[in-house]
């Protein structure tokens, strides 16, 4: 029933239609303003990535095809906005001294969203967006290395490299 | 008070504890924690952000199709004056075949005055036609003249009247006031019956005094000015 009801939007969307552009922005704000405010880290430039992620859903509504859920497609183009704006101050950690593939390992305790939300801040802007854009919004590694310019094996290094950091910081939040 | 029953007791696997430990692994924990993570809301303002980015899209789009008309007309305003344009190089060619100040010689033929028949062009009266066809007029000797007093043309006078209202009708003219037509016709032809080159200087290097014997041979011009009349009837 949803899904018609999408299409109906969707349609509605492709004729310009104000109400239902809307419409779709209050059904999915949430979750786009979330996805570029974790990458980002930054109030600003999430609400800007956002406003520019909806201005080029509204352009290029009429292309989609349908081939995945408008969730997934809008979250694509939001999460490309977002590396776009963060690539300039995107730096990736030389991992040559760094035991990146050693096994991730268990933690000390048990956590919560919360804690995890805070660990995944803290890491550093390169391995932090491959993090997100594999284990959070379920990117391919190619799709992320062609999003970020780096190779498959520098994204997959990278992802090591966040769980460790994240083991890490969680660790110790869980002994304090 | 709750009744007590004696219900049995069960132990749990003695695996549960390790199986309990193993659930504490990072992956684990990322994997059920991830969809939890907390959702962050935009501000109130940020739709009127893209509605107003939207309505500026709205009124660009306008702009640049007026521009691309105007483009448009610009190009085939050029195309069309490209095909109706006369060639550049006649009116070049006219100019320097006028303003050529050069010792290139020009032909020039003087029209022999002597022994040209003169055939006169066909009057309106039958007697006067019949007359011109018998008789050829030969022009026997060059005649130069020296200043000519020209005769006033005795115009009839036309006495200018006040203008006229706007109210009122114009005059007719009379027929005493129509002057008659003439049939007679004079061929008047004249020349300097010399050619004068003048090179004028155009360098730096040539002095002011060349140019002022150049321009001297026109001052003092040795040649004559010939009228020729030629008499019609």
């Amino acid at each position: 029933m949803k899904s018609i009801f999408e299409k109906d939007l969707i349609a509605a969307c492709i004729r310009q239609d104000r109400k239902a552009q809307f419409e779709l922005f209050e059904r999915y704000k949430v979750a786009l303003y979330s996805t570029v405010y974790r990458i980002l880290d930054d109030e600003a430039e999430a609400h800007d990535a956002l406003q520019e992620s909806f201005i080029e859903i509204f352009k290029g509504i009429k292309k989609f095809r349908g081939e995945s859920t408008l969730g997934a497609w809008m979250k694509k183009i939001a999460v490309r906005k977002a590396i776009h704006m963060t690539k300039k101050r995107i730096y990736f950690s030389s991992l040559d001294q760094v035991d990146a593939f050693s096994e991730a390992g268990v933690l000390d305790g048990w956590i919560d969203g919360q804690m995890l939300d805070q660990a995944i801040r803290k890491l550093p802007v390169g391995c932090r967006s491959v993090f997100l854009m594999i284990e959070v919004e379920g990117f391919k590694h190619a799709e992320c290395a062609q999003m970020l310019s780096i190779s498959e094996s520098t994204s997959k290094s990278q992802l090591f490299y966040a769980k460790k950091l994240l083991r890490e910081s969680l660790n110790q939040v869980l002994k304090a | 008070m709750k009744e007590n029953f004696d219900l049995p007791e069960f132990q749990p696997n003695e695996h549960f504890w390790d199986k309990l430990q193993g659930e504490k692994s990072l992956e684990k924990q990322l994997s059920r924690e991830l969809s939890h993570l907390p959702l962050a809301a935009p501000k109130e303002e940020a739709w009127q952000g893209i509605e107003e980015e939207l309505n500026n899209q709205h009124s660009i789009r306008p702009f640049w199709i007026g521009v691309a008309a105007v483009f448009l007309a610009m190009v085939a305003a050029y195309i069309l004056f490209m095909m109706v344009k006369v060639d550049p190089f006649s009116n070049e060619q006219e100019y320097l075949l006028t303003n050529t100040y050069s010792e290139m010689e020009i032909p020039f033929e003087v029209p022999k005055m002597n022994k040209q028949k003169v055939t006169s062009v066909p009057a309106v009266k039958e007697k006067a036609v019949q007359k011109a066809s018998k008789e050829n007029f030969m022009i026997k000797e060059e005649i130069a003249l020296g200043e000519i007093e020209v005769p006033e043309l005795s115009m009839p006078v036309f006495i200018t009247e006040a203008p006229l209202a706007v109210n009122e009708r114009p005059r007719p003219v009379q027929e005493d006031e129509i002057a008659e037509e003439s049939f007679h016709e004079v061929r008047v032809s004249w020349g300097i019956n010399e050619k004068i080159n003048i090179n004028t200087a155009y360098s730096a290097k040539n002095k002011l005094t060349d140019t002022e014997r150049e321009l001297s041979k026109v001052r003092s011009n040795p040649g004559k000015l010939v009228l020729r009349f030629s008499k019609g009837q």
